[in-house]
């Protein structure tokens, strides 16, 4: 019998388990077929279950989280196996030969790039002294990621974080404490909730939120059975989702920048109606703040009365669908709230973000089964989040701190605006204001970059600066797969990017790369990245090239000690060892015996560690209701605060102040309103008065297929799974003379794009998408606009200014920008 | 035999693809239309008014399988241990006929190349053999794939073996039961007329649309991914039916 089955399943095929390794909220577990040094084939979870199809689902009444399930990957998981021994990718050390931004590169041996990287490091840091040097992209939430920075004596610090600041500076505002706060061994985050708090809701609201696109392995599929066990799900967000078509009972499609002034109405409506939780709001609201947000909601002091007829000329929801949703809203305690991430990331994000902390407040559902905080989207985090196994390093204590000198996304700015600075021709008090320092620190000069990971060129707001800025540097280092990802055509020296979920052994010597590594989402697991494959030509790990150029700077024995004298063929093999010490060391920790953690060697036959999370489900600051403790002792009242006496100081203030105090978080001025408002007219929002010239506002939501820039160029998801394009409503697609495919020219006053358009009803009219992600592919036409060329793919961030001082507070990370589209051709 | 089939619940379906792209891996099935499980995804109705529709093609293994019956070399047959239909790759010369037969657009082709050979979903008769199930049915992130003996998925299930927008199953009596999308509840008021009135405006800035056919009005070729075709042209034709623009 001839039969179709390539796969030759008896022979030599060895089954090794890891999980994806990107910057994705979920850590799937990927079982890996490995034949002759080559990864033949990714097959699902089977590390708990197998073979059961509908696996893991809940009883209809149970509501114990016993996290004890499989967690199946997206199509990335099975994708990226093939990006091991693509054809295309850099597998040695490069040196640029060309100008910065052509692309062009040439082979050179280890030793040379070490070498020069480390005479570049000397020789920047005593030109331009301790503040030079920057590394990205984990130089963020206060600390400075150049992983030698504490024994070299130079780098910059930065605050924020590249997703979560535009809601995380509000937490602190309204509770005095963020989601990055309140880890406690074995338990959880303060503001988390386990993934059956969500049986307890009885309306959970999904708002601007698409899990199945970003979440789709565990949040999905709880979101899906919360859904049948017939608990009502709503989606206010500006498209029709797979998300609102598979989770949710009704839409309410809004506008982009719009969703604080439905958030407003809602509160009004409570106010007129007598809906709020007196109870809670008494016990936990501080007054002062909530009546001068209530003189603001009902205009007793500005004669706007924010009724849902205000609201609805704005978001383009009908004022009885607001009241409708206010009352449902209400009565239907407890509301699970998942509000997205992204809605804080926009022109005044702050404002829905703190809103939507305020209607989980006046509702009383902030910590209540069921409830949430409104913090963000789910990122649920299992109970093992805090505790996995560490590997100790031993290394040396600091001989140096990086100070905080920006926010972590201004760093393009700080290089381009330097020159001005150097010019005179703006004061340094002006130029830390711009990058969100405080004034009176000193002004970084940054002219050494590395990217270690994730490609800022692409990712970062304002593409065209942060090309500039890669140009006018001293030196730039950069680690890529791809010699053409956006970022790696502005290396001067690029080194090959180990893939460490398969390859060789990276250990996590400096601030990342764990071998260990827990989903952000939901579930008491975590995997053990095995090794699958040797890397190809010379790949290294990213920790042994930062010990070899430790060795070239004399600092081996501070950074790397236990491994300074590890042979080349020895690396993997002693990597290991550390990791099984820290696991040993773990299993052997008192609050974690009573799991009975199997022995490494049974581990390493299915290294996925589960336990079961029994009882009552986690809901946001369970632990302090428990305690009888007070959440909400961060905030100067010691409650729940709508109004920020810090911000109402004004920008003078904020020049020169940390806020919340003490924190490492400057904003360098700004006009950020003491509290939730509607801003109309802000930079890049639907009521920009630069609609005018670029009347079509476009987001850049996250893709199914691509966790930020990876995986864009992956032949088995952008040819066989989707089609890059421009989402237009139908009505602006007609306008324009545009029908589906297309092709169109997006462009702004800062950024110039050809694609394909994507023509459907699933959109609000008058905003486009494009989703974040897609590379810069610049074409031979270049503009004054596009130096280095048009872009031909479709790169969002060519669009996204940034925000803007003096209108706003530096900090959010925009994901929106003001475009016009024209027809260039029609569509095959 | 114990004819063995599939469940797909619409209901679940996102259309994220992670059953083609797994299936793809496992058979080390290259880039391009060689999809043995393809993914349709089409929106209906007009904004704010809109559904999105999946539908899950692989092959069905019919148990009345015209593409056997179409095939002039024999090629085609049904497998005994749990009727799958397979195609003996020796016999095939490649010309199509079993292609033309099929309602669904089973069989898949590397190229347009004149006697390129049919290929197909095989049921995943390898892994049913040591005891596995198919490949896509583990796969899925919200299990909306069961996989069995008909008669048993049917006692679990329901008996339903149609599918709005597929070929009525009289034809060849597909392997499979359903389950429909559901129908959505409106659980606020919505009205979607006031509605696209709010949306038309953008005070004191100009109108973003000006009149609400500009919105509902749909002329064909206008949409994308507007309807089903499931029946293919070209291997590009294929190509352009099978992606999503979720990316």
């Amino acid at each position: 019998m001839s039969r179709d089955v390539p796969q030759d399943r008896q022979g030599n095929d060895v089954v090794r388990y890891t999980s994806c390794g990107f910057h994705c909220f979920d850590q799937c577990v990927l079982k890996v077929r490995v034949r002759d040094g080559r990864v033949v084939s990714v097959e699902p979870d089977d590390t708990i279950h197998p073979g059961t199809a509908r696996e893991g689902e809940h009883g209809p009444d149970e509501l114990s989280s016993t996290s004890m399930v499989q967690y199946r990957p997206c199509p990335k998981g099975y994708a990226m196996a093939h990006a091991l021994d693509d054809p295309r990718r850099v597998i040695y050390p490069m040196k640029r030969v060309g100008n910065r931004g052509e692309g062009k590169f040439e082979r050179i041996s280890w030793d040379e790039a070490l070498d020069t990287i480390a005479a570049k490091l000397v020789e920047v840091k005593e030109q331009y002294g301790p503040h030079s040097i920057l590394h990205q992209p984990y130089s963020y939430m206060g600390w400075c990621s150049f992983p030698l920075s504490r024994w070299f004596g130079a780098g910059v610090a930065a605050w924020g974080a590249h997703s979560a600041n535009g809601f995380q500076e509000p937490q602190n505002w309204v509770y005095g404490r963020d989601i990055a706060d309140g880890m406690i061994s074995l338990g959880h985050y303060a503001f988390t909730q386990d993934e059956t708090n969500i049986f307890n809701a009885k309306l959970i609201v999904l708002w601007g939120f698409n899990p199945v696109s970003l979440m789709s392995s565990r949040v999905s599929h709880n979101l899906l059975q919360a859904k049948e066990r017939g608990i009502p799900i709503i989606c206010i967000e500006p498209r029709y989702t797979p998300s609102v078509e598979v989770l949710a009972d009704q839409w309410i499609p809004i506008r982009p920048t719009t969703d604080v002034a439905m958030m407003i109405a809602m509160a009004n409506v409570w106010f007129k109606e007598d809906l709020c939780d007196k109870d809670f709001v008494e016990e936990w609201v501080e007054p002062e703040g909530l009546e001068k947000w209530k003189a603001y909601v009902l205009g007793t002091e500005d004669g706007v009365d924010k009724t849902p007829q205000w609201a609805e000329t704005l978001c383009g929801v009908p004022a009885e669908t607001i009241e409708g949703f206010a009352r449902l809203y209400a009565k239907s305690k407890p509301v699970n709230l998942n509000v997205s991430l992204s809605m804080g990331r926009q022109f005044f994000g702050e404002n829905p973000a703190r809103a939507s902390m305020y209607l989980q407040a006046l509702t009383g559902n902030t910590f209540i089964p069921g409830g949430t905080a409104a913090v963000e989207t789910g990122l649920w985090w299992g109970r093992l989040g805090g505790s996995l196994p560490r590997v100790d390093w031993q290394q040396q204590r600091r001989t140096y701190r990086a100070p905080v000198l920006m926010a972590m996304y201004k760093w393009p700015k700080a290089v381009d605006l330097r020159e001005k600075l150097d010019r005179g021709e703006i004061s340094e008090e002006e130029f830390n204001s711009s990058i969100g320092n405080k004034a009176e620190n000193p002004a970084p000069n940054i002219q050494l970059v590395i990217l270690e990971s994730n490609d800022h060129v692409n990712n970062l707001p304002n593409m065209n600066q942060t090309i500039r800025a890669m140009k006018k540097v001293a030196f730039t280092l950069v680690f890529a797969q791809y010699a053409d990802a956006p970022a790696a055509r502005y290396a001067d020296i690029l080194l090959p990017q180990i893939y460490s979920a398969y390859e060789g052994r990276n250990g996590g010597c400096g601030l990342h790369w764990p071998l260990f590594t827990t989903t952000l989402n939901l579930g008491s697991h975590f995997v053990y990245r095995q090794k699958c494959v040797d890397p190809p030509g010379e790949v290294k790990p990213n920790d042994w090239v930062w010990t070899q150029i430790a060795k070239r700077l004399g600092l081996v024995e501070m950074y790397n000690p236990r491994m300074a004298h590890t042979a080349d063929e020895d690396w993997d093999e002693t990597v290991e060892a550390l990791y099984k010490e820290a696991y040993e060391q773990w299993a052997g920790r008192k609050d974690i015996a009573p799991l009975d953690p199997p022995g490494w060697e049974t581990f390493q036959k299915r290294p996925v560690f589960r336990f079961p999370m029994e009882g009552e489900p986690y809901y946001p600051l369970k632990h302090h209701v428990e305690a009888g403790e007070n959440p909400f002792e961060g905030t100067t009242s010691g409650k729940i605060e709508f109004y920020s006496k810090a911000l109402a100081k004004g920008p003078e203030y904020l020049k020169h102040n940390e806020v919340p105090p003490g924190t490492g978080r400057c904003y360098g001025g700004g006009n950020l309103p003491p509290m939730a408002q509607m801003t109309r007219g802000g930079r890049d929002t639907f009521f920009s008065e630069d609609t005018k010239k670029y009347p079509l506002l476009m987001s850049s939501p996250h893709s199914y297929y691509r966790v930020h820039s990876w995986l864009d160029n992956n032949i088995w998801l952008r040819t066989d799974c989707y089609r890059h394009a421009v989402w237009m409503n139908v009505a602006d697609a007609k306008s324009r003379g545009v029908k589906d495919n297309d092709r169109v020219r997006v462009y702004s006053d800062i950024g110039e794009m050809v694609g394909p358009a994507y023509v459907t009803s699933r959109i609000v009219p008058g905003t486009v998408v494009i989703h974040h992600g897609g590379w810069y592919v610049p074409k031979k036409e270049k503009t004054e606009l596009m130096p280095d060329g048009i872009d031909n793919r479709g790169a969002p961030n060519l669009f996204t200014h940034g925000e803007e001082l003096p209108d706003t507070v530096v900090g959010t990370f925009p994901c929106k920008g003001l475009v016009q589209v024209e027809k260039l051709g029609d569509g095959e | 035999m114990t004819q063995h089939g599939f469940f797909f619940d619409q209901s679940r379906c996102t259309g994220c693809q992670t059953c083609s792209v797994a299936c793809k891996n496992y058979y080390a099935l290259p880039p391009g239309p060689l999809k043995y499980l393809r993914i349709y995804q089409y929106e209906k109705g007009s904004f704010p008014d809109v559904r999105l529709h999946t539908q899950w093609i692989p092959c069905y293994h019919c148990e009345k399988p015209v593409c056997a019956d179409a095939c002039p070399s024999e090629a085609i047959y049904k497998e005994p241990a749990y009727g799958a239909v397979l195609i003996n790759r020796e016999k095939c010369d490649g010309c199509r006929l079993c292609y033309d037969a099929c309602p669904y657009g089973a069989p898949v082709f590397e190229s347009d190349e004149l006697g390129v050979r049919a290929r197909k979903c095989t049921l995943c008769i390898d892994r049913l053999l040591v005891g596995e199930k198919p490949i896509c049915v583990i796969a899925c992130p919200l299990r909306a794939l069961d996989f069995g003996p008909l008669d048993d998925l049917a006692k679990v299930y329901g008996k339903e073996r149609d599918l709005e927008d597929l070929p009525d199953s009289q034809a060849t009596s597909p392997c499979i039961v359903f389950k429909a999308r559901r129908e959505k509840r409106r659980l606020v008021p919505y009205d979607s007329e006031k509605a696209l009135g709010l949306f038309m405006k953008r005070d004191p800035l100009p109108t973003i649309f000006t009149s609400l056919s500009d919105v509902t009005e749909i002329s064909e070729g206008l949409v994308g991914r507007n309807n089903l075709r499931i029946k293919h042209r070209s291997a590009k034709d294929l190509l352009r039916c099978t992606r999503n623009d979720e990316g």
